[in-house]
């Protein structure tokens, strides 16, 4: 009987669903709707990733998501949520999140498909405005769900004798006993540059944990989970970047970042820590995204397996990056901005996007 | 003049309803959960392994698709290849009823074969997607145990996901 399949085995088909398949999977029967609920996976997802875009004044408590296979955007509804979030990473079909009405960083899970939300534990030390990155562990046993971590680096804490300072301490969340750890200390000038600024998503790659931060010229910084050590890499033009956002793809560190009056360019790390130039985004689809402007200076962009998009407000379009055969051939596309969905209007708003990725 | 036989070891393994299949051992090495086992157990590989959960109707089902994919892999990777792996993929799923493609799937689970296990349940999704909750029940005879209330929340929960699915065919 299908209804009793072990819930091991059903995840695993389920991670092959797109969210809207799902959806109706979880609507058949209790079994499926408990599993699909039991086992928010962190598993490698097998279909197109889906963007999400989330207000960033949380007015309307929803989100928004595009199914790429059709083209079609979709409302889901936030009401579940205690507080307005921002997104901070993907793992799986789950989203790290903070809420926004408290400066202090704490974290939770979300998943807006399934209506799910769990904060995690209050970190050691706490801090605002630190850099948080995660890592999706291989998967061990064969069980339902890798576990995963999070890093917490940086940020500014409480002085002993009042006031603020730069905190240098680095902690470690473990999704395996549900607690943080701390795990080290990190150059005083390399938590000032993890606090100030970096507002983007971390990327693993290859045993490192990297952050894009961009004071007055943008620069990489890496942290090695093995040695535990600091690195810092430089960013092609990187003075005259007007936006640039780290990425993974096909298992190299990618960076994407556009200059005035000029194509948005692609890059990936090579040996020696140099950047290769791998492609530009096609000159029309440039015009169209900017809307005739030269300036690159509003434009946001995010990553998953096999597609890299670059957007600005809900109403204006994306331009997408899409891996049509595997590893061998990517394409360029243009998604419409969302303004009707079933015939309702949409405000423009702005928004935080966030790709399903799936990072190991 | 006599070849040299090359002597290729065969590990016995006995299904769940008591048959004996004897395999190479390229092809048991497939299976990760006995390749695990044999790693551990170095001295086992002349006793029969048992495999309980596994019918001799799914195993020699299984032993054909590993054959035949370490068949493939052992040619020159080209993209008529490929084609010829997509369509022999096709093949195998195409005439499986649900019950045999969910006994695979088990069977796949716990041999642990990680390609096949991952073909069967792209397969098993692709006959879903996009059809309608009605479709999925009937399809994998799952009996809607929902109360009304309940059953009326979850619709109202999913809703952005119902419209555009294919009309239901019988």
């Amino acid at each position: 009987m299908w209804s009793t399949l072990p819930f091991d085995v059903l995840a695993k088909i389920f991670s092959f669903l797109s969210p809207d398949s799902l959806a109706c999977a979880r609507s058949a029967c209790r079994q499926w709707h408990t599993c699909a609920r039991t086992y928010p996976s962190t598993l490698p997802q097998h279909h197109q990733a889906w963007f999400l875009a989330l207000p960033t004044r949380n007015r309307g408590q929803c989100c928004y998501v595009h199914n790429p296979v059709v083209d079609k955007w979709h409302m889901l509804s936030l009401d579940f949520l205690p507080d307005p979030i921002r997104p901070v990473a993907s793992i799986g079909t789950l989203i790290l999140v903070r809420p926004t009405n408290c400066t202090i960083l704490q974290l939770a899970l979300c998943n807006p498909f399934t209506r799910q939300f769990k904060y995690l534990p209050m970190l050691n030390i706490t801090r605002t405005n630190p850099a948080v990155g995660v890592v999706i562990l291989e998967p061990g046993q064969p069980g339902p769900n890798p576990d995963f971590r999070v890093y917490v680096a940086g940020g500014m804490s409480e002085a002993p004798r009042g006031g603020a300072t730069y905190e240098a301490t680095l902690e470690m969340y473990d999704s395996v006993d549900d607690a943080w750890h701390i795990m080290g200390f990190m150059p005083v000038e390399f938590a000032v540059r993890l606090t100030v600024w970096t507002p983007n998503e971390s990327v693993y790659s290859d045993g490192v944990l990297y952050w894009m931060t961009s004071a007055r010229a943008y620069s990489v910084m890496g942290f090695h989970l093995g040695s535990h050590t600091w690195r810092e890499l430089s960013v092609p033009m990187a003075d005259r970047l007007e936006f640039a956002a780290l990425l993974w793809r096909n298992g190299r560190l990618t960076l994407v970042g556009g200059t005035c009056g000029e194509d948005a360019c692609i890059w990936e790390l090579t040996e020696g820590d140099g950047w290769g130039l791998i492609e530009k985004v096609p000159i029309e689809l440039g015009i169209k995204f900017l809307g005739g402007k030269r300036s690159w200076g509003s434009t946001k962009c995010v990553g998953s397996e096999g597609a890299i998009c670059l957007y600005r407000e809900f109403g204006s379009g994306m331009v997408v990056w899409r891996e049509i055969e595997e590893k061998v051939r990517w394409e360029w596309f243009w998604v419409e901005g969302c303004h009707f969905i079933r015939d309702k209007q949409v405000q423009n708003l702005q928004i935080k996007g966030s790709g399903n990725s799936i990072v190991s | 003049m006599s070849m040299a036989a090359v002597e290729t070891k065969k590990i016995t393994l006995r299904t769940a309803d008591n048959h004996e299949f004897e395999v190479e051992e390229a092809i048991a090495m497939e299976f990760s959960t006995i390749k695990t086992f044999f790693d551990e157990n170095p001295d086992a590989s002349e006793d029969t392994i048992p495999l309980p959960n596994v019918t001799s109707k799914c195993l020699s089902a299984i032993i054909e698709y590993c054959k035949s994919h370490l068949a493939f892999r052992a040619r020159e990777t080209s993209s008529s290849i490929d084609e010829q792996v997509r369509t022999y993929d096709e093949e195998f799923v195409k005439a499986r009823d649900n019950e045999s493609l969910k006994e695979l799937i088990l069977a796949a689970n716990y041999l642990n074969i990680k390609a096949l296990l991952d073909m069967l349940n792209q397969a098993v999704a692709d006959r879903i997607k996009n059809k309608s909750v009605e479709y999925v029940r009937r399809f994998f005879g799952l009996e809607n145990d929902y109360t009304p209330e309940e059953e009326a929340a979850i619709r109202a929960e999913n809703e952005w996901a119902f419209e555009g699915v294919d009309p239901d065919d019988d």
